[in-house]
């Protein structure tokens, strides 16, 4: 990780460089502009005083004892943040969390309940606030509020994108963990079940050349053999499925069947996951999030600057940076992208709507009109287009064109016109987040980038690829064939019990589900019947498993201990319920 | 596998108990001189009987209007609902509620009974076994084991015998029925059956084992054990031929003349030897999962290159929680944590954070604006996977981020790559 930030940084820096050399005229005609290499993104000196004074702003609201100084402090923060074009400060609200917890556990909750309300204005609706809130109810001894509060945490995942997105790729790896966990599972029960007719048949063949206790001797080893070699944990059950083909029943062989096309494709589906998560988690596709979500966190702009050095020549990051800056207020720097933009898409609507505000905030009306109308000829049912025309014809003195301009827009999309006209903005024209909307175009190409930095390619690559499919595939036909080969000599039949009679028959029977249905052959029902108890046993396995989600404040895994130590009691007192009932 | 014969050959009751014995699944079929009967085994027990001349539908219904446990007019509804709707009649009755499902069962076990009985009288005729791996019955059926069966109509035959000399014109009084209170002795322990010894256990069911007879209830289908076993005394039924296992017979009577597919049965000795591969396969299987996860989504030796791709990114994501943490600790405190331990007490990590995903320690070096995390192994720093996090580029972190000079109005020096 170290190497890969360093080669970020300087692949970022150089990146930075060459952009700033091609921005630098614009840049160096109106204002002074920080270096990229500091801030990822240039600057403007109004720009980096008002991050200032957020973070001035931050160290009054610690220091603050009372909860209205507290109050205007946190709407002093947001309202700086608005002026960046930013409604949510996570990072702060993290602050403010752990601050929150801190609070509660030296007894100050008054302070806490505040603190925790903080949190939820800088970011509203996050998870962790919850968590933390259920904590600080816990420290009060409201332990039902801590439970309502930790319940109010989870579905607040569903309006998190980010995080929801690895919670579902953890859920989706951990499926895939109790898929196979279970079907090493099942191959255990079915050795339970048939392991010992497998031994007898391979010490009657042995023995028929051999002493008995020889015989014996090397049925074990012909058994076991695979422990010893590398990977012998792997060989050993894929193995032992094969010796067992002969000994299953048919919907026995389809589970084993299927097992084995699992493991097989297991490689790929996980190769997938990984890509698409680490993608996820890179500094470049958080910004990206942070930006659709108005969030404004520390390195927001050093991150840009990492995007920018990944597709330097991706003309979506560029019109993405260039609605940055211009919701930075800083048009100098997005007049330069945007032009970059039209360069390249000259029909590009939205780049020449925010052209066209460039020109009118300038007053230079006929270039607003010219921009303004390429943009509508460009995209004839873009509403705000036509809305910007007639407000630069009005400004132009053309009323006429302005009426009719306007009733064309009014005519596109009324609502969206009359919205713009009864809440007009300071530049009295309208700007559309075209570069924003291309974040799936940005992220797709992103994936590209990564696929292709990280996939090797060549011939044998694809063949290694290809090797575990090829693999299971292969176990069908080896298993298939031993089968056929083996069977004119016959197959032991199974021991009648697998639990002698007894006090311990029951009981295994009750704790050990999936061997009652591998006694009668019955494969799908023993996966399922060994499924539940393995799903319920992992729960608290999950996120675990996968890629951890970097939460703000950790909520634990408590709930997931709570799940799977009831839902195993309910199973087995169930199990343990009907042998009592129909065992007699 | 078929075998096949005649039963002038083979009695019916010698065929059901070689099936049985040999815990065989399939489907025997006799035919009869008026009929033919289609018996399902499954591990050697009868789970389901169905006759050509009358289908399980319509003997059951019958059964069921003449136990009195449906009316006349319910199942005339039901027949119409039936034929207007199609399916199964016996599902619609359960879900039109006409009868319990339980009910149901014990009628079709009630059924199957008599249906078998009346089999076992015939003498002549063909049979066939069809060997499967699966047969189709009625879930929640309780299995008939054949020796229950040829047990039970042992004793109908000496009922049928007492009451027939009860009925015929003799001196002798007529037997007192036993008092109603007594309870009916269970069908498979009835203590002279012919080597009883050697009866198989029962066979186990998914989940809970299958139930025994059940003892009659009021307003029950009666069993048809419980309701004629209190009246006969325990005794060996003249009319029945003993129940002799394969083995113990001539090796040259009729039995070997079959051409049944014998499977030996491993020797119980040698139990154990299953057990103990099925606890190697489990050890292995939760070992894996407990130290070594990713060799289980991705086991082989060609995959090792995946392996530490999907160890590394996990790293990472673990990285960027810890990081996260670490800066929001730097935020309220301006200074990184001493100690990674001092996150999880502030709750900004869990206790398993602290370990990479490998399982290992993770060693934390903390500076004044930045730190390192490296896992250990041994107590040894595990090479190339150290990570150095700084506050450099977070404006709310790092004073030089905001109070930069401004670059200069003179053209940048541009480096070209």
């Amino acid at each position: 990780m170290c190497k890969r930030w360093v080669d970020r940084s300087l692949t970022a820096g150089l990146a930075i460089l060459a952009l700033a050399f091609l921005l630098g005229p614009a840049g160096a005609a109106g204002q002074t502009v920080s270096s990229p290499q500091v801030t990822g993104v240039e600057m403007t000196g109004q720009v980096r005083q008002t991050l200032k004074q957020l973070e001035e702003q931050w160290l009054q609201w610690i220091v603050q004892n009372n909860r209205q100084q507290a109050d205007r402090a946190v709407s002093g923060l947001l309202d700086t943040a608005r002026q960046l074009g930013m409604r949510r400060l996570p990072d702060l609200s993290a602050g403010a969390t752990a601050r929150a917890v801190q609070s509660a556990r030296q007894k100050d909750f008054a302070r806490a309940r505040w603190e925790l309300d903080a949190a939820e204005r800088f970011d509203p609706g996050r998870p962790e606030t919850a968590f933390a809130e259920a904590r600080v109810d816990f420290l009060q001894g409201n332990y039902l509020g801590a439970v309502a509060a930790r319940l109010r945490g989870y579905p607040r995942l569903f309006n998190n994108p980010f995080e929801l997105y690895l919670w579902f790729q953890d859920l989706l790896l951990w499926v895939l963990f109790v898929l196979l966990v279970t079907g090493g599972l099942f191959l255990a029960v079915q050795m339970l079940t048939k392991g010992t007719s497998l031994f007898q048949d391979l010490a009657d063949l042995f023995g028929r050349k051999l002493p008995r206790p020889v015989a014996l001797a090397l049925a074990g080893a012909a058994l076991l053999w695979p422990l010893f070699l590398p990977h012998g944990a792997i060989w050993l059950p894929l193995y032992a499925s094969v010796l067992l083909w002969g000994y299953a029943s048919g919907s026995e062989r389809t589970v084993i069947i299927a097992l084995w096309l699992l493991l097989g494709a297991a490689p790929q589906l996980v190769e997938l996951q990984r890509q698409r998560v680490a993608m996820t988690l890179s500094p470049p596709a958080q910004a990206m999030e942070s930006l659709e979500g108005h969030r404004l966190y520390g390195s927001l702009f050093s991150d840009l600057g990492v995007l920018r050095a990944v597709l330097p020549e991706s003309v979506a990051v560029k019109h993405l940076l260039a609605d940055v800056h211009r919701s930075l207020n800083q048009w100098e720097l997005a007049r330069a992208l945007y032009r970059q933009v039209l360069e390249a898409e000259p029909n590009n609507a939205t780049a020449l709507l925010d052209i066209g505000d460039y020109s009118f905030i300038k007053g230079d009306f006929s270039s607003a009109i010219q921009s303004f109308q390429s943009a509508a000829a460009a995209d004839p049912l873009n509403a705000a287009a036509q809305y910007n025309l007639s407000q630069a014809f009005s400004e132009s003195y053309m009323f006429d064109e302005q009426k009719v301009a306007l009733k064309k827009a009014q005519d596109i999309d009324l609502t969206q016109v009359n919205r713009w006209l009864a809440n007009p903005q300071q530049q009295r024209v309208v700007a559309l987040p075209g570069g924003i909307a291309r974040i799936p175009q940005i992220r797709r190409e992103l994936a590209s980038s990564w696929g292709h930095r990280e996939v090797r390619s060549g011939p044998m690559e694809i063949f290694r690829r290809g090797l575990s499919v090829f693999l299971s595939l292969s176990l069908v036909l080896i298993a298939f064939t031993l089968h056929l080969a083996r069977r004119p000599f016959g197959y032991t039949e199974r021991s009648a019990e697998v639990f002698p009679e007894g006090a311990f028959d029951r009981w295994g029977r009750i704790l050990l589900p999936g061997v009652a249905s591998a006694e009668i052959g019955e494969g799908w029902r023993s996966f399922f019947a060994l499924l539940l108890p393995t799903a319920l046993l992992m729960l608290p396995l999950i996120g675990r498993l996968g890629a951890r989600i970097p939460w703000r404040y950790d909520p634990g895994n408590l709930l997931s201990w709570i799940l799977a130590i009831l839902g195993l009691a309910i199973y087995f007192g169930v199990r343990l319920r009907r042998e009592l009932r129909h065992g007699g | 596998m078929a075998v096949e014969g005649t039963l002038d050959l083979f009695k019916l009751p010698e065929i059901l108990q070689l099936v049985s014995q040999q815990k065989k699944t399939g489907i025997l079929t006799v035919q009869g001189q008026q009929d033919i009967v289609a018996i399902s085994f499954l591990n050697g027990r009868i789970v389901a009987a169905d006759a050509l001349n009358t289908t399980l539908e319509e003997g059951l219904t019958q059964l069921l209007f003449k136990e009195g446990m449906i009316s006349a007019p319910d199942l005339a509804r039901a027949t119409s609902e039936h034929q207007a709707s199609g399916g199964r009649l016996i599902d619609l009755l359960v879900e039109r509620r006409f009868i319990e499902r339980s009910q149901l069962l014990e009628a079709l076990r009630l059924q199957t009974y008599r249906l078998l009985e009346q089999i076992l009288s015939w003498s002549q005729g063909d049979f066939k076994f069809y060997s499967g791996d699966e047969v189709s019955y009625e879930e929640g059926f309780t299995p008939i084991p054949v020796e229950e069966l040829l047990i039970n109509s042992a004793q109908i035959v000496v009922a049928a015998n007492a009451a027939a000399k009860a009925a015929a014109p003799a001196p002798q009084p007529v037997p007192a029925p036993p008092p109603p209170a007594a309870p009916p002795p269970r069908p498979v322990a009835v203590p002279a059956a012919p080597r009883a010894d050697a009866l198989p256990e029962p066979v186990p069911f998914p989940g809970p084992r299958p139930a025994p007879p059940a003892p009659p209830r009021l307003g029950a289908v009666p069993n048809p054990v419980s309701t004629i076993a209190p009246m006969i005394p325990p005794m060996v039924p003249p009319n029945i031929p003993p129940i002799i296992p394969p083995d113990a017979g001539d090796a040259a009577g009729p039995f070997r003349r079959m051409k049944a597919e014998a499977r030996p049965v491993p020797p119980a000795s040698l139990g154990w030897v299953g057990r103990s591969l099925a606890a190697v396969l489990t050890v292995l299987v939760i070992a894996a999962l407990l130290r070594v996860p990713d060799s289980l989504l991705l086991p082989f030796p060609w995959q090792a290159h995946e392996r530490e791709n999907l160890v590394r990114d996990q790293r990472a994501a673990l990285y960027l929680k810890i990081d996260r943490a670490a800066k929001t600790w730097f935020l309220l405190k301006g200074s990184f944590p001493d100690h990674l331990q001092d996150l999880v007490a502030a709750g900004l990590l869990s206790s398993a954070d602290l370990k990479d995903p490998e399982g290992r320690p993770l060693q934390y070096v903390a500076g004044e604006e930045s730190y390192t995390l490296q896992p250990l192994e041994h107590g040894r720093p595990v090479p190339g996977t150290k990570a150095a996090e700084a506050i450099t580029g977070n404006f709310l972190l790092d004073p030089e981020v905001l109070s930069s000079t401004p670059e200069s109005t003179a053209t940048p020096l541009v480096l070209l790559d």
